[in-house]
């Protein structure tokens, strides 16, 4: 039964989230704006107040008058809006009560549900906070629109404008300019009248060098930067008719336009992308399966490159190197997001462990030697604020983009913040365990391994999740520069094709595994200081 | 550690007094002098401190707080160094701490991370057999009572228990000298009557050299043999008092309390509240 409760709970927030989300993006109704904003802004106080009430425990009775009002709410919204871009509002809307009932009536007493609902909470105010503002600051009359042009008929085209939604505003058909004069355009700009299109998809066969292009960027001219030209490639030209410019428009508005440009992203969509980019494509399975070798017999290889005095790393490296470059390869190849993920992850642990097997022993030999403290402490410290960002240029250049350079930028990101910690802990390990094993005559290394180490470690396990945490920070942007996979990558390359759905799918990605990362470190910080005496009793 | 031992140590009348305390003393302190320099300025704690501890006697150091007796007893146990002055115990300057001499701390200074076996068993170092270290821990976890606790983890026991582990620690690699430093400190007032008798038995079982430091001065006079009263900082040693009251020793008796009287008088402690 609780499970079907935290369930209901899991499902119930996620609605509010989502619809936070929405109310967030609902911006796009530039008419309403103000009064978007205000039911935002609305929306927001009473989530918030819904939220201390409720999670609280405290002020059940008061969280049901607030739910109350919340009704009244969306009964308001739903007679006073004709608009359809209410529904988002008077969702969320409904979303919170629903939220207010399950949680106020099964989850009372869980305090992680409403811990996780404080938190969630936070996110939906935040993102209502932020559609709010960029609602504000969005520039007015601009109406996001498509112009959609037929394929030319004895020198005339008909041009339909299509709202948002798909639904054709106004149409009319235009004479083509000839050679030096436009005829049209003061026909195109009573089509256009308040609604300035931001998109034009024009068929193919019309390249701007025509002139139903000249009247294009005519057009173009007259409403500037809100126009766009985007050339389709359709096969059977002669096939397109009015009707099917307009269906072409509304596809290449369902790819292409991303209507509140300066607000939000919308989670639907990104969770399309998502899904989208999760997709498994088996026949390159044998790929992947067939590039993995090579990652395991390219470590006996590394280890017969070793013995010189001096190994140059990257050398040292590139059998590895490429084995990993070109399994990631197929990985992003089987499963995109897996691949992109897997990359990621494999930088940051490989860095990550380099960082950790060198910063501790460092860290700690620094706590313990007075002399080596006042030799390395200074230059330690100067080089730690500088952000592991800035050496990207240093990486690129010394160590050619690519792998290895994303190994070395996560490891400046973890190593410094280890050896630091694990110095402070040295530095404040607890005196009478130094005169405890003083007492008993215990020597160095023994001292090192059955005192230091153990009494050290709680706050050299924090550092450890501290430094995995920027190491993933890290990662996104060292991975910007050099490499083909990896989630940096993917975000990168989702902005450079325009895509952001995308984008923000690979973000989601970002975070979640970022979170699990984090509860990973935590459980195994948890269970090594419990099993070492040391965890909260 | 460098120790600057000074003009107490070569001058003629060190020597003199020197060679009675060979005799029955176990601990001798000289002229010891400490001040503690800081950068608000220097604080003199030891101001000439002399004491001799006898081989196998309880003897209690009871001061003002503040007034340098965990000083005092971090330098005989070789943790801190000292201004001028000698420390000796067996007829040898002292020159770093040694399994012989154990401190118990007032805080357990035992270690979280491990068992109550393992804690017991670190003095005994790596290299003893499992078989006779086994023996040893199982025998002292035996004497401060703690059978069944073998595997437990500090955080797992009473503070009371884990003062038990520390003495157990202590008595486990067969010191000579036990250094108490308010070892009951920390602990309430029912256990602390408690490991006060304990303390006693294994101190009797044993035969050890005790050197407690303690503020409180009806501890003082249930558990030692003599009893050093200090004065306030720059601390010297006012005067040693014999007990002689028999064990085991019952507050309530006129002895004690005209003994508690006297230490309380030359502290110049008003005890009535
Ligand atoms: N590391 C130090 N640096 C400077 N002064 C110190 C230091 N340690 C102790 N002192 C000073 O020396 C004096 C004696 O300290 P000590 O700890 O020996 O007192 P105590 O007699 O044990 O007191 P209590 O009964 O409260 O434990 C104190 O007044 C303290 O201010
Ligand atoms: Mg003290």
């Amino acid at each position: 039964m609780s499970f079907v409760k935290k369930i209901a709970g899991a499902i119930a927030i996620g609605l509010l989230v989502y619809f936070g989300w929405i109310i967030a993006i609902s911006g796009r109704s530039v008419e309403n704006a103000d009064v978007n904003a205000a039911k935002g802004i609305a929306a927001l106080a009473f989530t918030w107040v819904s939220f201390i009430s409720v999670s609280t425990g405290r002020t059940r009775y008061f969280s049901y008058a607030i739910g109350l009002v919340g009704v009244a709410f969306v009964w308001l919204s739903f007679i006073e809006e004709k608009s359809i871009l209410e529904y988002p509002t008077i969702a969320a809307s409904a979303a919170v009560i629903i939220y207010l009932i399950v949680h106020g009536i099964i989850f009372e007493q869980s305090e992680r549900v409403a811990n996780i609902a404080w938190a969630l909470g936070g996110v939906a105010t935040f993102l209502i906070i932020w559609g709010s503002i960029s609602l504000a600051a969005t520039p007015k009359g601009v109406k996001p629109v498509t112009l959609a042009f037929s394929t030319p008929v004895n020198d005339s085209v008909v041009a339909v404008i299509i709202d948002e939604k798909g639904g054709v505003v106004t149409q009319d058909i235009l004479i083509l300019p000839p050679k030096d004069s436009i005829e049209s355009l003061p026909k195109l700009r009573t089509l256009f009248g308040s609604s300035q299109p931001t998109l034009t998809a024009m068929p193919p066969g019309s390249p701007p060098a025509s002139s139903l292009g000249k009247l294009f960027l005519s057009a173009k001219a007259e409403y500037g930067g809100g126009l766009e030209c985007f050339e389709q490639d359709i096969k059977e030209k002669n096939l397109v008719s009015a009707g099917e410019a307009i269906q072409r428009a509304r596809e290449l508005q369902i790819t292409h336009l991303y209507y509140p440009r300066s607000t939000l992203p919308d989670p639907t969509r990104a969770f399309i992308a998502l899904v989208d980019l999760s997709k498994t494509h088996v026949s390159s399975w044998k790929g992947v399966i067939d590039s993995t070798p090579p990652l395991f017999t390219s470590i006996p290889q590394l280890f017969k490159t070793i013995p010189s005095a001096f190994p140059d790393p990257q050398g040292m490296l590139a059998p590895l190197i490429t084995a990993l470059d070109d399994f990631q390869r197929q990985l992003t190849r089987f499963n995109e997001i897996l691949g992109h993920a897997f990359a990621s992850i494999l930088r940051v642990a490989v860095g990550f462990f380099f960082a950790s097997a060198l910063g501790i022993p460092f860290g700690l030999a620094i706590g313990s030697f007075a002399k080596l403290n006042a030799t390395v402490n200074s230059v330690v410290q100067a080089l730690r604020p500088i952000s592991p960002i800035a050496w990207l240029p240093v990486a690129t250049i010394g160590l050619g983009g690519g792998t290895l350079a994303a190994f070395f930028l996560i490891f400046l990101s973890s190593f410094f913040a280890i050896v630091i910690s694990a110095a402070a802990a040295v530095a404040t390990l607890d005196l009478k365990y130094r005169r405890s094993a003083m007492n008993f005559g215990i020597r160095r290394y023994e001292f090192a391994r059955c005192v230091l180490v153990p009494a050290c470690m709680p706050s050299i396990l924090t550092s450890l999740r501290v430094a995995v945490g920027i190491a993933w920070i890290v990662i996104v942007a060292a991975e910007m520069l050099g490499v083909e996979q990896g989630l940096g990558y993917l975000v990168l390359d989702a902005r450079n094709q325009l895509n952001y759905d995308r984008v923000v799918a690979a973000m989601m990605v970002i975070g979640i595994i970022g979170l699990t990362i984090d509860i990973i470190f935590r459980h195994f910080e948890q269970i090594v200081l419990e099993r070492r005496g040391l965890g909260a009793p | 550690m460098n120790y600057h031992l000074g003009d107490a140590f070569a001058t003629p009348e060190t020597k003199n007094t020197k060679r009675p305390t060979e005799i029955r003393s176990k601990i001798v302190v000289r002229n010891v002098q400490k001040t503690f320099r800081t950068k608000k300025g220097d604080v003199p704690v030891l101001e000439n401190i002399n004491l001799d501890v006898r081989d196998r006697e309880f003897l209690a150091i009871v001061g003002p707080s503040g007034c340098g007796k965990s000083t005092l007893l971090n330098c005989i146990a070789c943790f801190d160094p000292y201004d001028s002055g000698a420390i000796e115990i067996d007829g040898e300057l002292i020159r770093k701490p040694s399994p012989k001499r154990v401190f118990v701390f007032q805080e357990p200074g035992i270690f979280p991370w491990y068992s109550v076996w393992d804690n017991i068993g670190f003095g005994l170092g790596r290299k003893m057999p499992f078989k006779q270290k086994h023996e040893i821990v199982m025998r002292y976890i035996e004497l401060v009572g703690l059978k069944g606790f073998e595997k437990a983890l500090p955080n797992e026991l009473s503070g009371g228990m884990k003062q038990r582990v520390e003495f157990a620690r202590a008595l486990a690699v067969e010191p000579d000298v036990l250094f108490l430093d308010e070892p009951f400190g920390a602990l309430d007032a029912f256990t602390r009557l408690e490991m006060r008798r304990e303390i006693v038995r294994i101190w009797k079982a044993t035969g050890k050299t005790c050197l407690l430091v303690t503020h409180d001065v009806e501890e003082a006079c249930e558990l030692a043999d003599r009893i050093a009263v200090m004065t306030r900082r720059p601390a010297t040693i006012k005067e040693i008092i014999e007990n002689p009251i028999p064990r085991p020793r019952d507050p309530d008796l006129k002895e004690f309390r005209d003994l508690k009287d006297h230490i309380f008088d030359l502290l110049g402690v008003e005890r009535r509240v």
